[in-house]
């Protein structure tokens, strides 16, 4: 359930782009990411409390029902807790789920539609009133609920794992006892599904606090308004109770927080840190220079940030789960030659991924795929898609760059066309970054095909309207790019299907999308080998249309303070991050 | 007595000049039209010559300054990116030669780097790795020591030099059309709302009110954001309400000459509207034709440098000195020199244009006539 197939995209991207200013009108959210999920460390604490500084962005709601940006659901990991957690397990060097407040995963029936978590003893909310099995149908309750209409309502119906009738309970056609959703006394929960989903996917639909986290009924009904189509849960302190590991000490809006130990979460005690400083700063060159002030203990780095520390060895790099495209309108009527595929391969063949990667972006790595090295696609072996050899064996050569191919290609599509073709590419007019990789490719692509034959135009637009564009197939190339899961590979493949809602691709093909259902929701779910297969074809399928030329994967660049010891040892794990409150630190001067 | 005191009188005073014929001395010298006058004491403002004169460099190095060297304004290289500016000769003195203070580490002195590591500054540890503060030498450390790239180079390795030149040009050109257009607007508006008067003053009047009620940031983005940003839609963009003060200012003088004398002559005499506006009454107002542009320029390049530093500029990769600016702040700190230049162009540039227009307004100023 947990899954942000929403227009994030563009934040990752900038976040590794933009300096300085400019772009704070993109996403309250841009970098961060990074302090993830942590536990499972047990440390003596003589030497007072363990304290961990950061900067964060400003939230505007922890109502984990209505939330939106990543700087809400970051604070959501440290307040919030949920059935389950994944952790960073040092002995196997990996991820690794545990019961925070049930027992521990859930046990399922035989057709594996109906699963059951035990929920633990005592739970405590941080007022200390009990936490049980009912909180938890009450609050899927409202966040179903067909007034509320929460924006996170749909993760229950619509994402990997289908709640039975959560749908029609949303739309107001069948009553709340219908749905697949029961607390069957106070300490068991039982959760019916549409249809059988891999464990993983299920587990991660009640992993780590957000959507699915509990919220504490006497505050959430209090802050109803008496439509009751809204409620103030999560804007106040107040209004913000503790279930997770940790609770507010303090919380100025859009200045600073500070999160203490919550003492009745049943797995504080697996952490190392014991206090948690976040202040607001939106900013990228402001964060770096309290970090370089010893202020804050880690901060992304991007563009001349990290030139400066290029060759630090206190330098993380953690994956996205995106693969950064230009998208080119291949139905497109004003301009028929969008139209050939060999154009579109030329344009494929012509890009200099490598020089985009490595010298624009300077950390990304060059992709001529569509999934991402970030995509788990054995969760139980941890193995990523693209280190499966059917996952390598797709790959191009020399990272799909061949100008002699690329120039036959060309050749074809002008001879087909018979005059000079004029391509506009669209760009994001906040980031640097993708302004210079749209100048890069004018070049290259110019002398390349010869400017006599191609006129490659720029155009700068702000990246809602971008996107927007694409939707409306109102476009010749754009950038953009799609963020997803990390575990399940092929429900990230929904974004180019036909159905999808917010297509900003042209491609439509039949058979991709029969592939997709099955692999999703059909007979292959729970065939490993044939579902890798599957997947690799629909990979093959996209890069034959070429509806998009992939180009790169970003990697964000992050540097931790000298005090801080990561337990992943600098390593970035899925799903974890750098466990940064597992990990050990120095006292604080 | 009166005989004596009309003979003392006579005695006192002698006749002189009873031979001559008295007649009017004659003027030495031209007569001094308005234009000459006003030269004159434009002339005497050193400040507003000065200013000229930069101006004047200024334009020129526009046209020609990006053809100075072998660099296309868009011919990129990215393998020479953010190189440091190094200006010959002057690199002999330590300043612009090409170097840069980095954090490196240590193995790399002799590693990556060696040869071009011109003095460590200060060595260090980080997480058991030796690091070391030190001077490079990019130029040599990319192996180009042939290469001079004056104002160093940007994220793309185009030379900054002939963008900033290409990017001046482009910011007059603009700056000069939004100029032009907005007082060709002005002028036949004010001209004709301050002429007729009445009703017609009346609602023309209301016009620029509402106009001026709109705020003009938002017009202008919607404008830029609907024709995209390029040369003209910007320039017209400054154009939408710009034209106001001009306006004004023409209007105010029509109603000051139009009840002239000359003027009521001249239309007894059967002068069309048309000729009374732009041959009797407009060239009064030239002076301030003039003033008012040499002062609408910097407004002009101030905001289309505005413009692009909330991300509507000229498009890429066409350069101007507002796009050169934003994207120089996004690395002011580590890469100082994308930002120096084009700054230093812009305040000059500004204040130039301000004093020039300074001295112009006093040098039309009618009441300074024949003053010093």
């Amino acid at each position: 359930m947990k899954r942000y197939l929403a227009l994030l995209l563009a934040i990752i991207l900038i976040a590794s782009v933009l300096a300085g200013c400019g772009g704070k009108e993109v996403a309250p959210e841009t970098e961060i990411e990074v302090e993830e999920v942590d536990e499972t460390k047990e440390e003596p604490a003589e030497k007072g409390p363990t304290v961990y500084r950061i900067a964060g962005s400003k939230t505007a709601t922890l109502n984990p029902h209505i939330y939106e940006t990543t700087a809400e659901s970051d604070t959501m990991l440290f307040i919030f807790g949920n059935l389950l957690k994944l952790i960073y397990d040092e002995d196997i060097d990996s991820y690794k789920f545990i019961g925070d407040h049930a027992e521990g995963v859930p046990t399922k029936n035989e057709e594996g539609t109906v699963w059951t978590f035990k929920l633990k003893e005592g739970l405590k909310w941080e007022d200390g009133d009990p936490l049980n099995a009912n909180d938890y149908e009450y609050s899927y309750k409202m966040l179903l609920d067909p007034k509320l209409k929460n924006m996170r309502g749909p993760q229950v119906f619509d994402a990997d794992v289908v709640v039975v009738n959560a749908k029609k309970y949303w739309d107001g056609e069948c009553a709340w006892e219908d749905v697949g959703i029961k607390a069957l006394d106070d300490y068991t929960l039982e959760i019916t599904i549409g249809f059988p989903v891999p464990e993983m996917d299920f587990y991660l639909g009640f992993t780590n606090g957000g959507a699915s986290s509990p919220v504490q009924e006497k505050i959430y009904e209090a802050g109803m308004n008496e439509d009751r189509t809204e409620t103030n849960y999560g804007t106040s302190m107040e209004t913000t109770p503790s279930s997770g590991p940790y609770k507010f000490e303090e919380w100025i809006r859009d200045q600073n927080k500070i999160y203490v130990r919550n003492e009745y979460s049943p797995i504080a005690e697996i952490y190392t840190v014991d206090r948690i400083e976040s202040r607001v700063v939106e900013d990228a060159n402001t964060r770096v220079q309290l970090f370089e002030n010893n202020d804050i203990d880690s901060v992304v780095l991007s563009g001349a940030n990290y030139d400066k520390y290029s060759e630090d060895p206190r330098l993380v790099f953690s994956k996205t789960t995106g693969v950064w495209s230009m998208f080119v309108n291949m139905t497109s009527e004003t301009k028929p030659f969008l139209r050939d595929v060999n154009f579109r391969k030329a344009l494929f063949y012509g890009m200099d991924r490598k020089a985009i990667a490595e010298d624009i972006y300077k950390t990304a790595v060059p992709a001529p795929y569509v999934v991402s090295t970030a995509k788990i696609a054995a969760p139980s072996k941890g193995l990523a898609y693209r280190d499966t050899d059917i996952g390598k064996n797709i790959l191009p050569e020399n990272n799909g760059y061949d100008l002699e191919l690329a120039k036959e290609y060309f050749d074809k599509a002008y001879e087909s066309y018979g005059k000079k073709m004029e391509l506009e590419i669209q760009y994001f007019d906040n980031s640097e970054n993708m302004k210079r990789t749209a100048e890069f490719l004018e070049q290259e692509y110019e002398n390349a095909f010869g400017s006599d034959r191609l006129d490659v135009v720029l155009r700068g637009v702000p990246w809602q309207n971008a996107y927007d564009n694409m939707e409306n197939g109102n476009y010749d190339c754009g950038f953009g790019s799609w963020s997803g899961g990390e575990f399940n590979p092929w429900s990230s493949m929904e974004v180019y299907t036909q159905g999808f809602t917010s297509k900003i691709d042209q491609f439509g093909n039949d058979e991709f999308d029969k592939l997709f259902e099955r692999t999703v929701r059909g007979d292959l779910i729970f065939k490993e080998g044939e579902r890798l297969q599957a997947l690799a074809e629909m990979e093959e399928m996209l890069l034959d249309a070429v509806p998009f030329v992939p180009m790169y994967e970003p990697q964000i660049t992050s540097i931790f303070a000298d005090r801080v010891h990561l337990i992943t040892k600098g390593k970035y794990v899925p799903g974890i991050g750098f466990a940064t409150l597992q990990s050990e630190y120095d006292p604080l001067d | 007595m009166k005989n004596n005191t009309k003979k003392n009188i006579e005695n006192k005073f002698e006749f002189i000049q009873l031979d001559e014929i008295l007649k009017d001395e004659k003027f030495e010298g031209e007569a001094i039209g308005f234009f000459k006058d006003a030269m004159i004491r434009f002339r005497k403002n050193k400040a507003s010559v000065t200013s000229f004169v930069i101006i004047s460099f200024l334009v020129f190095m526009a046209i020609f300054g990006p053809m100075m060297n072998e660099y296309g304004f868009k011919e990129q290289n990215l393998k020479l990116t953010l190189m440091p500016a190094r200006i010959p000769i002057i690199e002999k003195m330590g300043v612009f030669d090409g170097t840069k203070v980095m954090n490196i580490s240590k193995d790399n002195i002799e590693g990556k780097y060696k040869g071009a590591v011109l003095q460590v500054i200060k060595e260090y540890k980080v997480k058991d790795r030796e690091m070391a503060t030190v001077k490079v030498d990019m130029y040599k450390y990319k192996e180009v020591k042939d290469k001079y790239f004056w104002f160093g180079t940007d994220s793309l390795g185009r030379d900054q030099w002939t963008r900033l030149w290409r990017g001046t040009r482009i910011s007059l050109i603009i700056s000069v059309i939004a100029m032009s257009v907005n007082i060709v607007i002005g002028v036949v508006y004010g001209a004709i709302s301050g002429y007729y008067g009445g009703l017609v003053d009346l609602g023309m009047q209301r016009f620029i009110e509402v106009l001026n009620g709109i705020p003009f940031l938002v017009v202008i983005i919607l404008f830029v954001l609907y024709y995209g940003p390029g040369i003209i839609p910007i320039a017209l963009a400054l154009c939408l309400t710009g034209w106001i003060g001009m306006s004004r200012m023409i209007r105010a003088q029509f109603y000051k000459y139009k009840g002239m004398e000359y003027v009521l002559a001249s239309r007894t005499l059967g002068a069309t509207d048309r000729t009374l506006i732009f041959r009797h009454i407009l060239p009064n107002a030239f002076g301030i034709i003039i003033t008012m542009s040499a002062l609408a320029i910097p407004g002009a390049i101030f905001q289309e440098s505005f413009l692009a530093y909330i991300g509507l500029g000229i498009q890429a990769p066409e350069p101007s000195i507002g796009v050169l600016l934003a994207e120089g702040q996004l690395v002011l700190l580590e890469y100082p020199h994308l930002t120096i230049f084009p700054a230093l162009v812009i305040s000059i540039l500004m204040i130039s244009f301000n004093l020039l227009g300074n001295g112009l307004r006093d040098a039309f100023d009618p009441t300074l006539r024949g003053q010093e």
